[in-house]
């Protein structure tokens, strides 16, 4: 009976696999932004931030950016000190987009009491990437191959959708490596509001802190759902949401976080956040 | 009624006001176009101050002009058009309050990007939703905005009581949005800071109230 189980390879193999197999879904147990919601960085528990962070802005097609201008208009640039913008190659317009929003973040301090919310571009005083401004910060603009072309025929889609990923993660690596608001610190916040290049963003993202390559805390992803969605959820929204890769949901009609939080807490509501 | 006041003194100097109606870059909207060039609704423009309807056609360059061509009268309004521009907030910003000028405001398609860019510029705007686009977002969205008092929603033969009912109401409704978006803004900044681990401190303050 003993040497039933006896040094044949299967066993071992078995054995091995459900090594893996656990340890790969406790890891993915610890590093899912859906189940450790509030988790927070542990030598900060206790200690709020007191460092300037980097944040990361996928850009996307001309109404994703005028929706992140809104979003971006009143973020603090002391804070979000460094902040590096991702556009897939597809982009003709990418550095004139980061530029107006850049050139949003820059007003939006300068008039910080004034009522006046003029429109006016002012993309020229915007300086250039990698320029450090003592009050404003710093930004630049990282360009990853598009997950899919216009027309390009399905079956090659994986492939593409594949060199999109290792772009990002180069991407993700790459703002790590010029970091100015920690030595090699990931980047703390990705903000994002759904084009398809940033379901690959966040996905790299996750890659990272799931590999261990980055910490678990870092890269935390928000997610604001286009107002344009009353009635429903975007593509990218509906995979952010369903595979749970976001910390921050938040979609801006509350009929619709109400529709979705039916059963249980997904979805944030905080008002129209773009005009 | 604030509309009335600002009219008076328009006795001496002529006082412009512009009205835009824009069909957005997307879809074709000849609807909109038929609908803003009837007599009806034109008559509603100028008695109220208007003296210029800015048309952005998009594709329906031809329609237009073929419209146009039909009408006897213009009612004293100075009409023109254009095809697309790059950046439709110039044309919106065109139409507010400055020198000479009264605030007019603009008849639009319910394209999201509209709605956003004439309410950052705070025009009163009219959303007529195109019906015959078949994925229909717009519709959705104009009810919505409707509802919460940001934009008027209008169907195409129900255009003059909308123009009405905007002119009547679009005082004070620019103040009051504007707060609350400012709200809302402040929520979303303080959560942003919340989620990264700064401490706001008017966002404790306000939990420890509650």
């Amino acid at each position: 009976m003993t040497f039933a189980f006896s040094y044949t390879k299967l066993p071992l193999l078995v054995a091995a696999l459900l090594v893996i197999c656990t340890t790969v879904f406790l890891r993915i147990l610890y590093t899912m932004p859906l189940l450790s919601r509030g988790y927070r960085n542990p030598t900060l528990k206790n200690h709020p931030k007191t460092t300037a962070s980097h944040m990361v802005v996928v850009l996307g097609s001309g109404g994703h950016t005028r929706e992140m201008i809104g979003l971006l208009r009143r973020i603090d640039p002391a804070h979000y000190f460094q902040r590096t913008y991702i556009a897939s190659s597809g982009d003709a317009h990418a550095e004139v987009k980061a530029r107006e929003i850049e050139s949003n973040i820059r007003r939006a301090q300068g008039e910080k009491d004034a009522d006046g919310m003029t429109d006016e571009l002012d993309l020229k005083s915007v300086p250039c990437q990698g320029i450090v401004d003592p009050v404003n910060g710093v930004w630049d603009l990282k360009i990853v191959p598009r997950a899919r072309a216009i027309q390009q025929p399905i079956y090659t889609t994986p492939l593409s959708a594949l060199r999109c990923l290792r772009g990002c993660i180069g991407a993700l690596r790459a703002a790590c490596r010029q970091s100015i608001v920690a030595h090699h610190g990931y980047p703390d916040v990705i903000m994002t509001n759904g084009p398809a290049t940033a379901v690959v963003v966040i996905l790299a993202s996750y890659i990272l802190r799931l590999s261990g390559m980055a910490p678990t805390w870092s890269m935390r992803v928000i997610y604001v759902e286009s107002f344009a969605r009353v009635e429903g959820l975007s593509l990218s929204g509906k995979i952010v949401l369903g595979l749970g890769l976001s910390n921050v949901f938040i979609v801006q009609w509350e009929k619709l976080a109400v529709k979705l939080n039916n059963k249980r807490k997904r979805v944030e509501y905080l008002g129209i956040l773009v005009l | 009624m604030e509309d009335h006041k600002q009219e008076s003194p328009s006795s001496g100097p002529v006082v412009n006001r512009k009205c835009l109606v824009t069909t957005g870059a997307t879809a074709p909207f000849p609807e909109l176009i038929c609908a803003a060039l009837q007599s009806g609704n034109l008559r509603w423009l100028a008695e109220n101050g208007y003296t210029h309807v800015n048309f952005q056609v998009g594709t329906s360059m031809q329609y237009y002009t073929d419209l146009r061509e039909q009408m006897t009268t213009t009612e004293g309004l100075k009409l023109c058009a254009f095809a697309f521009h790059p950046d439709l907030k110039d044309d919106m910003r065109d139409c507010l309050d400055g020198e000479g000028q009264v605030r007019g405001c603009c008849i639009s398609a319910a394209g999201s990007g509209t709605i956003l860019d004439a309410l950052r510029v705070d025009l009163p705007l009219i959303v007529v939703p195109n019906l015959s686009l078949l994925d229909n977002h717009q519709q959705e969205l104009a009810n919505e905005m409707h509802r919460q008092g940001y934009v008027t929603k209008s169907t195409t033969n129900g255009l003059a009581k909308a123009l009405r009912r905007c002119h009547e109401i679009s005082a004070n409704r620019t103040i009051e949005y504007r707060k609350r978006i400012a709200e809302y803004q402040a929520a979303f900044t303080k959560r942003v800071n919340n989620v990264v681990g700064y401490i706001d401190d008017s966002y404790d303050v306000n939990a420890r109230e509650g």
